[in-house]
C-alpha cells in the first residue's frame, strides 16, 4: 500500500494513496503505521481524502494503530467521506476517533 | 417473489481476498440503478465484503482455489444478494453488539465487527444449506420503484 507521510511540527500526517483499506491491504497498512509509531510519532493525522472504502478489517487495523500508541498521543482522522464515515457510526467507532473536516483543522487540534 | 419483474446476475471469484473488491464494484454498479442513497450503497458493498471475507477466511481457511459465488437479484422493492460457498459450514453466529468503553483504548475490538455490520446494514439475513453449498442471503428493501421496461 502506498502511503504518503510528512511531518508538520510534532504531528505526523499520513495520507493513504489507495482507494481501499480492506482485508487484503489492512496488514500492510498497519505494518507501516506501527513502524512510524515505533519511531516515536505519537501525534498522528490520518487523512482519508483518497479512500472510498474501508471494511471492518481496515477499521480493525486503524484501531490497532491507536492501541499501539499505548495511551500516549493521539490518532485523529480527517477528510473522511460521508459513506466511509457511516462505517464508524455502524460500529460506534465515531465515539473513539476525533474526526475533522480538514487536514489543517486536524493538525491544529493536535498542535494546540 | 415476482418472477416477471425480477432480474438476476451471477458472478464468482476465486477465494482470494484481493478479488473481493471486484465483487464490490459489480454490486455497487447494480445498486446505482436502484433507489438507494450513496450511504446505503456503500453499506451493501460493505456487507458483501464482510460476508465474502468471512467465507474466505473461515469456510475456506484462507486458501485460494475455491469458488465464491454471488447471485444478485433485483426485485421491485428489494435487492437480494446470495453468497454461496462449498467450504466448512459456519455455525450461525450471534452478532456481537458494538459494546465497548470508548475511553478504554486497550479494550477496543479489532475484529469480530463484520456480523454486526451485516445485521445492522441489511434488512434481513438468512442462512441456508443446499447439498454441499452454504448459502448466506442478505436482503435490502428499498422504496418500491415504478416498473422499468429494461435493465439499465
Amino acid at each position: 500500500m502506498q502511503i504518503e507521510h510528512r511531518k508538520s511540527g510534532a504531528v505526523l500526517i499520513v495520507v493513504p494513496q489507495e482507494r481501499r483499506i480492506d482485508a487484503s491491504s489492512a496488514k500492510d497498512f498497519k505494518g507501516k503505521m506501527v513502524d512510524w509509531i515505533n519511531e516515536g510519532n505519537q501525534m498522528i493525522v490520518l487523512d482519508l481524502q483518497n479512500v472510498d472504502f474501508i471494511d471492518s478489517s481496515g477499521l480493525g487495523a486503524i484501531v490497532s494503530c491507536l492501541k499501539s500508541l499505548g495511551g500516549q498521543g493521539a490518532l485523529v482522522i480527517c477528510n473522511i467521506r460521508e459513506t466511509v464515515a457511516s462505517l464508524f457510526q455502524l460500529t460506534r467507532m465515531n465515539r473513539v476517533f476525533s474526526i475533522f473536516q480538514s487536514q489543517d483543522d486536524a493538525v491544529a487540534a493536535l498542535s494546540g | 417473489m415476482n418472477l416477471r419483474s425480477s432480474r438476476t446476475i451471477k458472478f464468482a471469484i476465486d477465494s482470494r481476498l484481493e478479488n473481493v473488491s471486484l465483487l464490490g464494484l459489480a454490486v455497487r454498479s447494480i445498486c446505482s440503478s436502484l433507489p438507494l442513497s450513496p450511504t446505503e450503497i456503500y453499506q451493501i458493498e460493505l456487507s458483501l465484503a464482510e460476508a465474502v471475507n468471512n467465507t474466505i477466511k473461515h469456510a475456506y481457511h484462507g486458501q485460494s482455489g475455491h469458488e465464491v459465488e454471488v447471485i444478485a437479484t433485483v426485485e421491485t422493492d428489494r435487492l437480494v444478494i446470495e453468497i454461496r460457498d462449498t467450504g466448512i459450514p459456519l455455525p450461525e453466529q450471534r452478532r456481537s453488539a458494538a459494546v465497548f468503553d470508548p475511553d478504554d483504548v486497550l479494550s477496543l475490538p479489532e475484529s469480530g465487527m463484520g456480523l454486526h455490520i451485516i445485521h445492522t446494514a441489511m434488512d434481513k439475513i438468512e442462512h441456508d444449506r443446499h447439498g454441499h453449498k452454504n448459502i448466506l442471503r442478505m436482503i435490502k428493501i428499498f422504496e418500491r420503484q415504478e416498473e422499468r421496461g429494461t435493465c439499465k
